[in-house]
């Protein structure tokens, strides 16, 4: 049974943020699509026919010489514009005249709008010099539009993102799945912190696996539907009197509580709280580990075993404290206790 | 109320039922916040910087003669290719290599060892090419792309994979064997064995609050067994 003492152990240890995964997995699996999606209400622009006769790329070639990757014509914009790509980055210019392309308010607004399917008015587009690291790492200009944020590249004037309410609650709900709770440059789920979780996590199955086997394996698993066996099992009061007969199904305290509790326990079969004690009048079986932990030496000897540690079969055995015989009389005074009825 | 053996029940029936999702949410996890996103993005297979270089001096021809030797065009792009600087034009639906150095136009796709060599050229890993294959068919892991596509693998961990357009030699995407376990762990995680992308689907919620009722019964038995209280 160390299983699930480990079981319990990592349980204390990790419980909640298991918890705090299945609540937000849940979340995020039961919120509406359209709400979390980010694109909801973005247009993207497919290209059209370059209308404008292209220049000559001479003083961009010389100007990038020994760094030109390529030059690609971009369509985001009223009037084409050409991206040199350079092993230092983006370079944007106008194409006509050719000249460094600084988009203007009017350019600006119109890509938002141009990006945006929704009906709410468009606000003047704001620079934000320093943005979070997870919209982008160099300026951009924030439009606002409803509760739709859309954000636009200040070099090239291209939307990067469209964000709303439900982007939000995305984040939040993300940021406790991957417990990344300081997401400056983006949401990450390769920390330290989630990797140990999700290693005491991993323990917690494993551990939670093997105690099913082995208590399976014992019969003393606590189920609803633990059938009844053809074994009877014989319960006597402390001055070995006999009180009831009951069929046997998986441990003691299953057998004896099937229909009404009689015999009392806190931890429900943990074979944690030692309430279920029992002494057995012949052959008391091997002690277990939790017999050993919950009991005194005395009370082996004397035959007491937790009812809950062992499978039921034809035995005699008698409740083994007063306050176990006060609960039994109190729950089946003025009632008729099934006893043998199965 | 619920007795604690009631609880017990629930707890362990729970577990029965959906254990072994539970095992698979907590082995897959596990697999994908321990292995490096950026090395499972195959980021590592890849030079930081890209090398080839446009020789400026090299490109004769300008937008303007192909505009007006083509007639209206979609879209445009000077790029490197293995056979030196080309434009990449868009027109009706079909794409056209035209050389910047003499304006002919370049084959529809790259012979093998000009895609090897533009892999070679992409290519940080240690490993040696050792296959390269023209696909009509991308297969699973790069199914989004629009064939054809050159793929071109190397020796070395996870037998690291290289997408090249099959016209302009440029990298399209990389792949190892850690991406395809990772892919396969994603779909196990979500519960979504279809499209592997959608996490609103009925079985992952319905497993999932099966799932939260048991754990949040494990809790209320940890708080019942907490402390072993003498009769
Ligand atoms: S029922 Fe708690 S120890 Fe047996």
């Amino acid at each position: 049974m160390k299983w699930q003492k480990w079981h319990r152990i990592l349980a204390w240890m990790a419980g909640l943020q298991m918890i705090l995964w299945l609540i937000t997995g849940l979340t995020l699996s039961l919120l509406p699509a359209d709400l979390l999606n980010d694109s909801k209400d973005r247009v993207r622009s497919s290209p059209n026919v370059i209308a404008t006769p292209l220049p000559d790329l001479t003083p961009l070639l010389r100007e990038h010489g020994d760094k030109l990757l390529g030059v690609d014509v971009a369509h985001h914009l009223p009037q084409a514009v050409y991206q040199v790509k350079t092993t230092e980055g983006n370079h944007w210019y106008r194409i006509k005249p050719l000249a460094p392309f600084t988009p203007t308010m009017a350019e600006l607004t119109w890509v938002a709008a141009a990006s945006y399917s929704g009906s709410a008015p468009l606000s003047r587009p704001e620079l934000i010099t320093s943005p979070a690291q997870s919209i982008s790492s160099t300026p951009v200009y924030l439009v606002t539009a409803g509760d739709t944020q859309i954000y636009i590249d200040a070099a090239s004037a291209r939307v990067i993102a469209h964000k709303h309410a439900g982007s939000q609650i995305k984040q939040w709900l993300l940021m406790i799945h991957f417990m990344d709770y300081f997401p400056d440059n983006g949401l990450g789920f390769n920390a330290l912190p989630i990797q140990i979780m999700a290693l005491l996590a991993l323990t917690i199955g494993l551990s939670g696996v093997a105690t099913l086997i082995s208590r399976g394996l014992a019969g003393t698993l606590v189920l609803p539907f633990n059938l009844a066996g053809s074994k009877t099992l014989e319960v006597f009061d402390l001055e070995n009197r006999p009180l009831a007969e009951f069929k046997c199904r998986g441990s003691l305290l299953q057998s004896i509580n099937h229909k009404q509790k009689t015999l009392t326990t806190r931890c429900g079969g943990g074979g944690s709280c030692g309430m279920c004690r029992l002494r057995w009048l012949e052959d008391a079986p091997e002690p277990t580990k939790q017999d050993r932990f919950a009991l005194s030496e005395a009370m082996l000897a004397e035959g007491v075993r937790l009812g809950c540690q062992h499978k039921a079969g034809n035995m005699k055995v008698a409740l083994s404290t007063p306050a176990q015989q006060k609960y039994w009389q109190r729950q089946t005074y003025d009632d008729t206790h099934p006893a043998t009825k199965d | 109320m619920i007795s604690s053996a009631g609880t017990r029940k629930i707890h362990n029936s729970l577990n029965l039922v959906v254990g072994i999702q539970i095992m698979i949410w907590l082995i897959t996890g596990c697999y994908m916040v321990l292995m490096d996103i950026n090395f499972i993005r195959g980021q590592h297979l890849i030079a930081p910087t890209q090398t080839a270089v446009i020789a400026a001096d090299t490109v004769k021809v300008q937008p303007a003669d192909i505009q007006s030797r083509l007639g209206p065009i979609s879209s445009f792009r000077l790029l490197a290719h293995p056979s030196g600087p080309a434009y990449l034009v868009n027109q009706n639906e079909r794409s056209l290599l035209i050389s910047a150095v003499d304006g002919r136009t370049l084959p529809e796709t790259l012979n093998r060892n000009q895609a090897i060599e533009a892999a070679l050229a992409r290519f940080n890993g240690a490993g040696e090419p050792i296959t390269a294959a023209l696909l009509e068919t991308p297969p699973d892991e790069v199914s989004w792309i629009t064939p054809p596509v050159w793929q071109v693998s190397f020796t070395g961990v996870g037998q690291p994979r290289l997408y090249l357009n099959a016209q302009t030699g440029e990298l399209i995407s990389k792949r190892h064997d850690y991406w395809q376990v990772f892919d396969l762990f994603w779909m196990l995680h979500i519960m979504d064995y279809d499209t592997r992308e959608n996490i609103h689907n009925p079985l992952l919620q319905i497993a999932a609050s099966l799932a939260l009722i048991s754990a949040l019964s494990g809790i209320v038995l940890l708080w019942v067994s907490r402390r072993r209280r003498p009769l």
